[in-house]
Order: structure tokens, then C-alpha cells, then sequence
């Protein structure tokens, strides 16, 4: 193929990339964002994806089977994690505008400069090779696609000098791109949504474009996955690739899962797609599920084109590594080998760029900004704008890292395999993760002992996997490998200490890992923490508890404001340091022109802003130039957490409490209102029990007067009146025992008679004795009390009681000649059931339920007010509920009333009809 | 008054408990993904046509993503600490609110 097609085609893609992200920009600025779909930060996160994915997957899977898989696996798994792991990554991270993993990394451990500079030499030195490792993928796709139609033969002419090297370039345009939208703000914490929309989219490339190749190749070349599967089965040699390797398959496993698992958190470019381009902390829910699926997608068609391709090329002159546009090539498929191209570089453009954006922040933050800043004789920390050299070395940075990883690409790169190249990378990333897990969950960790950590596990990685890679390019002797350092067998760089049993790779994570592990416990636990460290400490960990944050009393000392913004104005500019203090100022509602003086909380806030411009480590120095008075000591800090502890525990208690008292109070209010109506119907009963005593007392005293002042009334007029007397005294006594009845019921103290009868004669009795009321008003009374009754178990005479109060107000309520009373007795299957019925008034709905409270008869309407105490009901309810039985009342106005109450029937005679039975 | 003892326990378990689905996610995918499990299917038989290796990875790994993305949607939606932070410079939160 034409290599000008190629180029063109390449130059146009990118050209496409720029677009891209300067729309993106645009829209930003607009504040119309264009990647506010949560599948825009999923798809960015796929920058893990490299061209070493695209290329070295299938190369592994064509050398060593099943063992690409954990590197994909593993940040499935981390991901699984996301809700817990990354989500406080982000919420820690936004709180205290992180700008790099150095950042976080130094900012944890007391915003150590030290710390930080560490982290950046480590990620620089790791992550160099990974950026020329997507150097050589692109010029070698380049040099096979020259070779069209000679598959997987590298054109002849490629060994070019490097100015036409066409990997310079790239690697240059892709420097320009990270420069153009890597480097916009001041504000390293802000958010690139140019570039991110423009990684989103390599993502969508470089899947459609494997996706596209292997389905070609699965469905093309073959008829499907069984048939390729099938047909590589019959061979043993290519049926290897169906499982594990044989020796060391299972520990190597492991290892990169685990070595995959703090990748995807530890590579710096994962750290600045998923923490410090997170547009919003929600997006990471689509991101949980959606970046596996991702991988997934990306890893099916991995082994299908693997066994192809040693189908195709059975002769060993394709490396793997370029099977995926070797086997289009040889189909003669040039737009689908152009598409593979493409996809290739999209993989590689998208890694590069978002490394070298992420690198060169940690380099002008944490490396370069901090020694510039102690070079007194540069006289830069009296300068005073520095916003063009702060941005001015990020650019530098970026074009110095993109040209190193391509000096290392020309001169070691050429004797790996991608693969290799990438894991190196990965157990370098991989350091960093003891420090920033185990800081965002323990608050133990210390500084030094982060440091003894980082410096153990990175010694151990040059040891084990740096230097040999220079032996094997020869700038170092080959028996530095095979027999170790100065001979030594134990100090054998791949067996270190005898350790066997490992690949390379495998034994570099463990030894590395472990030692970082050992050291950073260690010393964690032997050294203290200063206040600083102890606060930094409780934010990291405390990130979602509502404790107040320490930091606010961590200064102690006041600057002027004058002086505070324009500290912050050198670093971030006159305009935006203007416009910063003013959005606190409108925030706290503090007018700044008449603070002469900072408080703590003003140089916290500037602090802050500047973490976002060069980091905490160095915002923190800063600061510290110009804030006079003290900070606090160690003591004191214990003391403020410790208080903030308790504030919190305080605060949850009290809230605690309210909520009880608030129920409590609740519950109170609601007893008080019955209290009162219990009150007020009291007060109404008092009311008209004196009323219904004050009548007969009242005739019992005229008579009585009349009877003393008259002496000479005629015998049968007296008599009458001493008739008069009797009756009223009769009523006044039935009153009053109905009332004692009443207190004794409730009292619980009354005698009660508990016995087996046959309630048939009770109900006769009560209906004798209420025989003279029925025939007075010549009502007419239809019974129905079956003779067999079973016994029930009561009390005889109060169960008469009941009856004759049921009967006595039916008889009230019904009209004379005209009234009806039906008597009825039935018995279920373990109570007696009796009910009276009328054909009076009725009693509607509304009063039915209460017509058994006490008193109630006071507040009825008149029509329904019985002649009498209107204690008789509520009587009756406290007799029969005493016997187990239950009463109530069924009426509808105008249609009569009917009262039942059930009584329960003897158990001794239930027991002895069932034997009978 | 015993309800009134922990008035805000449900609220409070609720998403807690939700979430802590994911560690049980991890764990399966964990014991799912390492040799002693992993082992038993590693052998060259075809499945279908697959081999079973890459069927058993293939699908666990499927469905502890869809799993992943049942447990997200039952998850309560997120309120607050989600302002938008791309125009940097904007005035902080109070650190209270984070």
C-alpha cells in the first residue's frame, strides 16, 4: 500500500481528533458540555486500552494462551469495588483538588513535597517505556501496512533514519495535542472535556475496528467460532492456547490480576480519567458496570484471531504482535487492514496523550515548580506572574517526555516483546498502590513510611526488571541475568534469593509488592505522624463523615489579603485569582475589602486554589512563605480530632435524642387530647349525675316538706306522697348502686360469681322481670331460646343483669302499641350468642361505636337520649368482656336496632357434649 | 418508644446494605477467577464449540457485569456533592458539605 494513502489517512484521522476536542472545548466553554452522558467518562476510562491491548493481546494469547485474560479481569474485579474504592478516590480528591496521583499521593502524607517528587520520578521512569512500547506499535503497523500485500513482512525500506521516521512525528503530533488541550488551564484540577471527548471517541475506534477485524476473521476466514475452534483442536500444538501455560501458569495468574487490579488505579493516566477528568461523582455508577463491558467486548475476539493467525502463518515469519493486520492483509482486505490501522493508532494516540497530560502535572507540580521555587538565585518566588512558567514547563514537560519515549523506543525498544514492555510498566504503576489504598482506609500510615515503602518497592522493580531489560539490550553485561550481581546466585535478578517458579514479570510483582508492603507497615507503625500528616490522615479517611474538617485550625496565623491574592494571582493569574476571591466572599457573605486580614479559613481557601494550580505539597509551601504566627502541634491536633470525633458522635447522639423526644413529645400530645376529652366528659358526667340525683332528691325533699308542714293531710294523700318518697328514694338508690357498680367494675373489684348454668332460665327471668315494662306500653315480644341450650360459664345474677338492661332499653326506645322486640339465643360452636332487637329509632352509624363508652349519652341528641343514667352500656360491655364474651350493636336509622353479646359456653360441658357425642 | 430508639436505621442501612452487594460481587469474581476454581476448567475440551476455559471466564465474567449493573440501578439516586466542578474557580462548598 502506497505509504501517502497511509499517512493521508492517518493525518485525517487526526486532524478528525483535534476537531474533536476543540468542539468539545467550545462547548465547555459555552457551558453546553458535550460529555455530560456518563458513557463519555465509561469510554475515556477504555484508555486503559492501549495499543498494546489491540496489538499484545493477541500476541500473548498466540505465545501463551489464556494469560492475557487477568489483565483485563483484574479491573473488572477493582471495578466491582468502584462504589467503595474509587468513588472516595473522587470524593477525596475533589474536596481537596487533586491534581495527580503525586498529588494525592503527597497530599495524603502531609502534603510532602518529598512524597509527591518521589511518586513523579517513579511514574516517569515506569511509564516512559509503556509511551514508547505505543511508539513502536504505530511505527511497526505502519512499516507492515507499507509491506501490503506482503503480510506481516515489514516493508524494506523502514529502517529509516529518524527524521523519516514517521513514529517521530506521530509521537510529535500527539505532543502538540496534549499541549493544545492537555494545558489549557492553570487550574490542573479542571477538567479537559476537549481532550476527553476526543479519548471517548479513540475508544469507540479501536473497538469497532478489533470488533470489525475479528468478526472478519471468525466469520471470514472461518465459519464461526466452532469451526476455528474445531479446526485448532485437532492440532495439540495450537489447542495449547486453550489453557493456562503448563509451568507457572497459575502464579503468574494471580499475579496479574493483582498487578492489573492497582493499575487501573496507579497508571497515571487511569488516575486522570477517572478522578480528575470526573465531571460529576455519579457518572462513576455507569462506569461500574460499563468499562467491563467494555473489556469484555474488546477481549472476545482475542484468541479467534490469535489461533487464525497460527493458522495462517504456521511458518513463524508473522510476529504475533502484528497478527491482527497481518491476517487482512494477507485476506487482501486493504480498507479493513486501513480500518485495523487506524484503530491501532487511536489506541496508541489516546494512551500517549493522556499520559503525557498527566505526567507532565506531576512533573511542573511536583518536580520541577518546587525546585524552581527553592532556587533562590532564579529569583522566580519573587516574581510576579507566574502563570507563563507554570504552564510553560507543563509544555516543556510534555515534549520532553514524548521525545524520551521515543529515544528509549530507538534505542531498547526494538528487544521486547509489547507485552513485556507494558507489564514493566504495570509492577512500576503498581508501587503506588500500598501508599494510596491503604491511606484512603488506615489512618496509621505515615510518612515515613509511605516513603520507605515507595523507595523499597521501586528499588526492587529497577533490581528485578529495569536492569535486566538493559542487560538484555546490552548496555549491561548478559551475566548480570544469568548469574546475578557480582556472581552472586542469590542476587540473580529473575530468581532473586532462590525464588523460582515465577515469569519475570510475576516474580518482579511479588518481590516488589511484598517488600513495599513490609516496608510501608513497618514503618508506619514504628514512626509518628506530625500534625499535619495526622490531619491529612482524618480527611482522606473521613472523606464521607460530616466531621467538621480539622484543616480550618490548622493555620493559626493570619496573612493580609493583599498578600494572599497576590500569591494566588502569581500562580493562577490577576484575573482569576480576583474572580476566586470574590465567589468565596459572595459564598461566606464577607465583604473582603474591609478584612484586612486573612482569617484561617480565607488561607485555607487560597490554599486550596492553589493545590489546584501546583498541587498541595507545593500550595502548601507557598502558603506557609507568607502566613505569619505558628502553626499548631501535634498535641493540639489530637486534641481537634478528638474533639471532631466527639462532635460527631455528639451531634449523631443529639439527633438521636430529638428524634426521641420529638416522638416522645408526639406521644405526649396525643395522651394530653384524650386526657382532656376523658376530662371534659368526666366533667359532663358529673354534670348530669348530679342532675339525675338532684330530681328525685329534690321531689323527696318537697314531699318530705309538705308531709312536716302539713300535718293534717288526709291519710290517703299522705300515703300517696310517702308513695311518692318511696319510688324517688328506689331511684336514687338504683342510681347510686349503678354508679358503685360502675366504680367497682373498673376497679376490678367486684365479686364475681364465676359458675356453669343453663342460660335458658336466666333469659326467662329477665324476661319476667321486665314483663310489667313491655305490657305497660303493650309492646309485642316474640322470643326464640331454644331449650337445649349449652351451659354457659358466668356470673348468674350479672348475666341477668346484661339481659334485663338490653330488654329495659329496648322497651325505651321502642313507641307504645306499636313496638316489636325480638328475643333470639343461639349457640355457635363455643359461645352463646343473644341478641335483642327492636324496631325503634335506630342509632346512626356515627354513635354506634361509642354508645359503649361511658357518659356518652350526655352529648347525644335528644331524640336518642335515654331515660335513665346512660351508665347501663357500659356496664354491660365491662360484665360480658369480663366473661370473654364481646357486645355490640347493629342499627340503620329508622330501621331498629339490634344489641348481641356472646358469652362463652362452659368448657366442662363443651368437653363432656363432645364425649357424649 | 422502641421504634423511637433508632429512628433512622432503615434510611441509614438501606444503601449501605445495597452497596455492600458489591463485595459480594467481588468476592465471587475473586474465588471465580484464581486457579483452584479456574483449574477445573482448564482443559482443552470444546463446549459447544468454545473452549471451556473461555466459556467459564466468558460468561461469569458477563454475568457479574450485568449483576454490577443491577446492583447500580438499585442503588439510590445521588443527591448533592455533584456540583459541577468544571468551571474551577467557582467559590468552594463549605468543607462541611463534602
Amino acid at each position: 500500500m502506497a505509504g501517502w494513502i497511509v499517512i493521508s489517512v492517518s493525518l485525517a484521522y487526526l486532524c478528525l481528533l483535534f476537531a474533536i476536542a476543540y468542539y468539545g472545548d467550545r462547548r465547555a466553554d459555552r457551558g453546553r458540555s458535550l460529555i455530560t452522558n456518563p458513557a463519555f467518562y465509561a469510554l475515556s476510562i477504555a484508555v486503559y486500552c492501549t495499543s498494546w491491548t489491540f496489538y499484545g493481546s493477541v500476541g500473548r494469547a498466540a505465545v501463551s494462551g489464556a494469560d492475557f485474560l487477568p489483565i483485563y479481569l483484574g479491573p473488572s474485579l477493582m471495578f466491582l469495588l468502584g462504589w467503595f474504592v474509587l468513588r472516595k478516590m473522587v470524593r477525596i480528591s475533589k474536596a481537596n483538588r487533586i491534581t495527580s496521583i503525586a498529588d494525592f499521593v503527597g497530599a495524603r502524607y502531609g502534603k510532602s513535597q518529598l512524597l509527591a517528587g518521589l511518586v513523579t520520578v517513579i511514574a516517569v521512569v515506569g511509564i516512559l517505556p509503556y509511551i514508547s512500547l505505543q511508539l513502536k506499535a504505530v511505527s511497526q503497523s505502519f512499516g507492515v501496512l507499507l509491506a501490503y500485500p506482503h503480510a506481516g513482512q515489514l516493508h524494506p525500506a523502514h529502517a529509516a533514519p529518524f527524521h523519516l521516521d514517521e513514529a517521530l512525528y506521530v509521537a510529535l503530533l500527539m505532543g502538540a495535542f496534549s499541549i493544545l488541550f492537555g494545558t489549557r488551564h492553570i487550574d490542573a484540577s479542571e477538567h479537559h472535556q476537549g481532550m476527553v471527548a476526543a479519548i471517548a471517541f479513540e475508544s469507540l475506534v479501536k473497538l469497532v475496528a478489533f470488533l470489525a477485524v475479528g468478526a472478519f476473521v471468525t466469520f471470514g476466514l472461518f465459519a464461526g467460532f466452532a469451526d476455528l475452534f474445531s479446526k485448532a483442536a485437532a492440532d495439540p500444538e495450537l489447542a495449547r492456547r486453550f489453557t493456562l501455560a503448563e509451568s507457572g501458569g497459575t502464579s503468574a495468574w494471580i499475579m496479574l490480576t493483582l498487578l492489573a487490579m492497582a493499575a487501573i488505579v496507579c497508571l497515571p493516566r487511569q488516575f486522570q480519567v477517572i478522578v480528575v477528568e470526573n465531571l460529576h461523582e455519579r457518572d462513576l455508577r455507569k462506569a461500574i458496570w460499563l468499562f467491563p463491558a467494555y473489556l469484555i467486548a474488546i477481549n472476545i475476539f482475542v484468541l479467534p484471531i490469535a489461533i487464525a493467525g497460527l493458522v495462517f502463518f504456521p511458518q513463524g515469519n508473522v510476529t504475533p504482535d502484528t497478527f491482527v493486520l497481518a491476517l487482512p492483509i494477507a485476506a487482501e482486505k486493504p480498507w479493513l487492514a486501513l480500518l485495523v490501522f487506524l484503530g491501532g493508532l487511536s489506541a496508541a494516540t489516546g494512551m500517549v496523550i493522556v499520559e503525557t497530560i498527566a505526567l507532565s502535572t506531576m512533573v511542573s507540580n511536583d518536580l520541577v515548580m518546587p525546585l524552581l521555587l527553592r532556587a533562590r538565585w532564579l529569583g522566580l518566588a519573587g516574581r510576579e506572574d507566574l502563570t507563563g512558567v507554570l504552564l510553560g514547563i507543563r509544555r516543556g514537560a510534555i515534549v520532553v517526555i514524548v521525545l524520551l519515549g521515543y529515544l528509549y523506543f530507538r534505542l531498547i525498544g526494538e528487544s521486547y516483546a509489547l507485552v513485556t514492555i507494558g507489564l514493566v510498566s504495570f509492577v512500576a504503576a503498581a508501587q503506588f498502590a500500598p501508599a494510596m489504598l491503604a491511606g484512603m482506609f488506615w489512618k496509621g500510615g505515615t510518612r515515613a513510611g509511605a516513603l520507605a515503602g515507595l523507595i523499597s518497592g521501586f528499588a526492587l522493580w529497577t533490581y528485578t526488571l529495569l536492569l535486566p531489560s538493559f542487560a538484555r539490550s546490552g548496555w549491561l553485561p548478559q551475566e548480570f541475568i544469568e548469574q546475578g550481581l557480582f556472581g552472586l546466585g542469590l542476587l540473580k535478578p529473575y530468581s532473586l534469593f532462590g525464588l523460582t517458579g515465577f515469569d519475570p514479570v510475576g516474580h518482579a510483582t511479588f518481590w516488589s509488592l511484598l517488600m513495599n508492603v513490609a516496608a510501608y507497615t513497618a514503618v508506619s507503625m514504628l514512626t509518628r505522624q506530625n500534625a499535619i500528616e495526622r490531619i491529612q490522615a482524618a480527611r482522606f479517611v473521613d472523606v464521607f463523615s460530616q466531621a467538621p474538617a480539622p484543616d480550618a485550625a490548622f493555620w493559626r496565623g493570619t496573612a493580609t489579603l493583599s498578600e494572599l491574592r497576590d500569591l494566588v494571582a502569581r500562580f493562577i493569574g490577576h484575573d482569576r485569582a480576583v474572580q476566586a476571591f470574590g465567589d468565596y466572599a459572595r459564598a461566606r457573605g464577607v465583604d473582603l475589602d474591609r478584612l484586612g486580614h486573612a482569617d484561617a479559613d480565607l488561607v485555607n481557601f487560597a490554599e486550596r486554589v492553589l493545590a489546584g494550580a501546583i498541587g498541595a505539597a507545593s500550595a502548601r509551601v507557598m502558603i506557609g512563605s507568607i502566613a505569619t504566627g505558628e502553626t499548631v502541634s501535634i498535641d493540639e491536633v489530637m486534641r481537634i480530632l478528638d474533639e471532631a470525633s466527639q462532635i460527631l458522635q455528639y451531634s449523631r447522639e443529639l439527633e438521636l435524642k430529638s428524634q426521641q423526644l420529638e416522638a416522645a413529645t408526639r406521644e405526649l400530645r396525643e395522651a394530653n387530647l384524650r386526657l382532656q376529652e376523658l376530662d371534659r366528659l368526666k366533667d359532663d358526667f358529673l354534670s348530669t349525675i348530679s342532675h339525675e340525683l338532684r330530681t328525685p332528691l329534690t321531689s323527696i325533699r318537697s314531699f318530705s316538706e309538705i308531709l312536716v308542714d302539713n300535718p293534717a293531710l288526709d291519710a290517703a294523700q299522705r300515703s300517696d306522697f310517702l308513695a311518692i318518697i318511696t319510688r324517688e328514694a328506689e331511684r336514687l338508690t338504683r342510681l347510686i348502686n349503678q354508679l358503685l357498680d360502675l366504680a367497682k367494675l373498673e376497679a376490678g373489684r367486684l365479686d364475681w360469681q364465676m359458675a356453669d348454668f343453663d342460660p335458658g332460665p336466666v333469659v326467662q327471668d329477665a324476661l319476667a322481670a321486665t314483663q310489667p315494662l313491655i305490657a305497660e306500653k303493650s309492646i309485642w315480644l316474640e322470643t326464640d331460646i331454644p331449650r337445649d341450650l349449652p351451659y354457659v360459664r358466668a356470673d348468674k345474677d350479672r348475666l341477668t343483669q346484661v339481659v334485663i338492661n338490653l330488654l329495659s332499653n329496648a322497651v325505651k326506645f321502642t313507641e307504645p302499641h306499636k313496638g316489636r322486640i325480638w328475643v333470639r339465643a343461639r349457640a355457635t360452636e363455643d359461645f352463646l350468642e343473644l341478641s335483642v332487637r327492636d324496631n325503634g329509632p335506630g342509632i346512626p352509624a356515627e354513635w354506634q361505636d361509642r354508645i359503649f363508652e361511658k357518659f356518652l349519652q350526655v352529648r347525644a341528641p335528644e331524640e336518642y337520649k335515654p331515660q335513665g343514667t346512660g351508665l347501663g352500656l357500659p356496664i354491660c360491655r365491662q360484665i360480658i368482656e369480663f366473661f370473654g364474651g364481646r357486645i355490640w350493636v347493629e342499627s340503620e336509622r329508622g330501621r331498629g336496632s339490634l344489641f348481641a353479646f356472646t358469652v362463652p359456653l362452659s368448657r366442662a360441658m363443651t368437653r363432656r357434649m363432645v364425649e357424649a357425642a | 418508644m422502641q421504634k423511637a430508639t433508632f429512628p433512622n436505621r432503615p434510611a441509614m442501612r438501606g444503601p449501605g446494605s445495597r452497596a455492600e452487594r458489591f463485595i459480594g460481587l467481588f468476592l465471587i469474581g475473586a474465588v471465580a477467577f484464581v486457579p483452584p476454581i479456574l483449574s477445573l476448567f482448564n482443559s482443552r475440551v470444546l463446549l459447544g464449540g468454545i473452549p471451556i476455559l473461555y466459556l467459564y471466564v466468558f460468561t461469569v465474567w458477563t454475568v457479574l457485569v450485568v449483576l454490577a449493573a443491577l446492583v447500580v440501578s438499585q442503588l439510590p439516586a445521588e443527591r448533592a456533592h455533584d456540583t459541577p466542578t468544571s468551571n474551577g474557580s467557582a467559590a468552594e462548598r463549605p468543607e462541611t458539605e463534602s
